[in-house]
């Protein structure tokens, strides 16, 4: 594919930004961890002393740069809260966020695309449907966790109401399935929408007549002159969906007491441990150019008037 | 006359609009024979295409077809889905005024031209000789690179050739054309034309050409038949229909059409032009016809026979000599 390169060029240039503007924004932000480490008791001088210890004197832009350098070889400074390495804190708490997200994302697709196609396979669904995909729409993540946590994990007792497993992945996928739910449900009924809407609006194309005209069956129509252009709308909010769930996983990690990175975030902010905030932040930066730049490439893959535009 | 293939008798069509069924045709009755090539013209709006539609049963589900559509004697509004399915594109095939829209935009044009062949069976190594073998007919040569290709690389002309492959590869009976080179521009409408009529004489095919280019339909058609607010008004041979135009309708239609050299004003028809569903009990062109008496406006007239034409007029033999003034200004 001719356009891989570009796509992907286009994806490491807006981390570079992004990265550049979560850098300036914290360092804007009031508090500074000098004064945060010195603690209560110190004087101005002594404040001053750490910063300039902790190379907090210099202009952003080189502090930028030089944390840029380190970050590049692994080195994401130490977090002052737990007087540990950032990287090595991090570490053990990525899993459980990317199989929360990664459940929560499978959710989407089997559940969001399924909801969506409901319709075409019996159209007296189309309006529970659309009733029940704008509710969900609706509800928010946190609303969401409450709700199941009372209904399944304390009245009904199927799931364990909060934390993680240490157990085998059957074991951490049960722990993880409520979560997962509250994570994905406003973005199942999304998708839902999308797919709905998409499948409707391609089955109502002239091009679909032609194919009716040429003698094919229904199913065949379905799948390569429905699904397959409708395909292009749901790819690209399914991109944005695994993108937003990353971001999600903060307040359903700290609404389930899971120990991933999401919850650490939120510690960690409360505590101006600034080099685990810049880490996490730089993660889910991460995970959002990642997750768009799979979609735009798969967009390229399925769409070829996309391919000759770019080549263009 | 040779053996007829197509036969459309009162066929109408009726669409549900806000829960009430709306006629977008009226009454369309028109023969093709084998081999014979028939023009139906008419304004935008007229019913042509939604009557091409129904020859193929190319409608909703709840759309209601009324009358009679045989095909080579057999019933097609009776047909079921699985007779359907081989009806549309071995027996009719159809083209379309936009190629463009009506090519799916993200497969090939070798997936578009071998799609119908496929699902008919026919073995895809056999389905590509053919279709590259139609494409040389319809002046593509290369048709291996043209069929890697996506329509968004083609230009229209060069689509509808394909699209006209696509339909010949079924070997259709008749093929309906509608509108088939409305989107294109002057000379390409020349040429796609030009292998209508080849594919046409070749294979022995019949043509339904759906326009309303009376000049083209003339030029490339046996007959000719003028809708007008989704019924059929005349039916007349092409070369005679200019000159020996019998309906107050297509009389005032002839009058109407600039002529080159001629510096005579423009005429136009009274009133505007109707939709189907707007038309009453009687004719279709009773509130615009300078002739129509209160029977018009009651009865719809039926077709019937008038020095070779068909002409659907209550007072056709009443009103030959004004007729014969109004076309003496052509």
């Amino acid at each position: 594919m001719k356009e891989a390169p570009r796509v992907v060029g286009r994806g490491l240039i807006t981390l570079l930004v992004a990265s550049f503007v979560i850098y300036l924004a914290l360092s804007l932000a009031p508090g500074d961890p000098a004064t945060a480490l010195a603690g209560n008791r110190a004087t101005p001088e002594q404040v001053e002393t750490l910063r300039q210890q902790l190379g907090l004197d210099r202009p952003v832009v080189v502090r930028y740069a030089a944390w840029l350098a380190a970050s590049l070889h692994g080195d994401l400074g130490r977090s002052l809260q737990f007087r540990q390495d950032t990287a090595s804190l991090i570490e053990p708490r990525l899993g459980v966020t990317f199989l929360l997200v990664g459940y929560a994302f499978l959710l989407i697709l089997v559940f969001g695309i399924g909801l969506g196609l409901l319709p075409s396979v019996r159209s007296w669904l189309s309006w529970p449907v659309v009733v029940v995909t704008a509710l969900g729409i609706s509800i928010p993540a946190f609303v969401a966790a409450m709700i199941l946590i009372q209904v399944f994990a304390l009245n009904l007792g199927w799931f364990p109401v909060l934390g993680t497993s240490n157990g085998d992945l059957r074991d951490q996928l049960w722990h993880l399935t409520l979560p997962a739910i509250a994570l994905a449900i406003s973005w199942v009924a999304y998708v839902g929408q999308i797919t709905r809407a998409s499948v409707r609006e391609q089955a109502g194309k002239e091009h679909v007549d032609t194919a009716r005209g040429r003698g094919l069956a229904p199913r065949a129509i379905f799948s390569k002159h429905v699904l397959r252009n409708a395909a292009i709308p749901i790819i690209t909010i399914s991109g944005l969906a695994l993108a937003a769930l990353v971001a999600g996983s903060i307040v359903v990690e700290t609404a389930f007491g899971i120990g991933g990175i999401g919850s650490l975030l939120v510690t960690s902010v409360l505590a101006k441990d600034y080099d685990v905030v810049l880490a996490i932040s730089m993660i889910f930066v991460l995970a959002f150019v990642v997750a768009t730049t799979v979609a735009d490439l798969a967009l390229v893959a399925l769409d070829p008037r996309l391919r000759s535009k770019m080549s263009a | 006359m040779t053996e007829t293939l197509l036969e459309l008798q009162h066929t109408g069509l009726d669409i549900p609009v806000g829960g009430r069924l709306l006629p977008v045709v009226h009454d369309v009755t028109l023969t093709i024979a084998r081999g014979e090539s028939v023009g139906l013209v008419g304004e935008s709006g007229s019913g042509k295409s939604m009557t091409a539609r129904t020859i193929m049963r190319l409608t909703r589900h709840d759309w209601r077809p009324r009358g009679a559509v045989r095909f080579a004697g057999e019933d097609v509004l009776a047909m079921g889905s699985r007779r359907l399915r081989q009806l549309r594109g071995a027996e009719i095939g159809m083209i379309y005024q936009d190629p463009r829209a009506h090519t799916n935009p993200v497969r090939t044009n070798g997936d578009s031209l071998l799609e119908g062949m496929l699902a008919a069976g026919v073995p895809r190594q056999e389905a590509t000789e053919r279709a590259l073998g139609l494409l040389a007919s319809v002046g593509i040569p290369d048709g291996v690179r043209r069929m890697a290709q996506y329509p968004h690389q083609l230009s229209g002309g060069l689509l509808q050739r394909i699209m006209i492959a696509a339909a010949m590869s079924m070997q259709p009976q008749l093929l309906i054309a509608d509108e088939p080179t409305t989107a294109l521009d002057v000379t390409t409408q020349e040429e796609v034309m030009a292998i209508l009529g080849e594919q046409r004489t070749e294979r022995g095919l019949s043509l339904l050409v759906i326009t309303h280019d009376l000049d083209l339909a003339a030029a490339v058609t046996d007959r000719i038949a003028v809708m007008y607010a989704g019924a059929v008004l005349e039916v007349a041979p092409s070369r005679s229909l200019h000159r020996e135009a019998r309906h107050p309708y297509t009389v005032a239609l002839m009058t109407s059409r600039p002529a080159l050299g001629s510096r005579r004003r423009i005429q136009t028809i009274p009133g505007r032009p109707v939709s189907a569903f707007e038309v009453g009990e009687g004719c279709v062109f009773a509130a615009r016809c300078p002739f129509a008496v209160d029977h018009c406006r009651t009865e719809r007239p039926e077709l019937r026979e008038v020095d070779g034409h068909q002409v659907a007029c209550h007072r056709i033999d009443e009103i030959g000599d004004e007729i014969d003034t109004l076309r003496g200004e052509l």
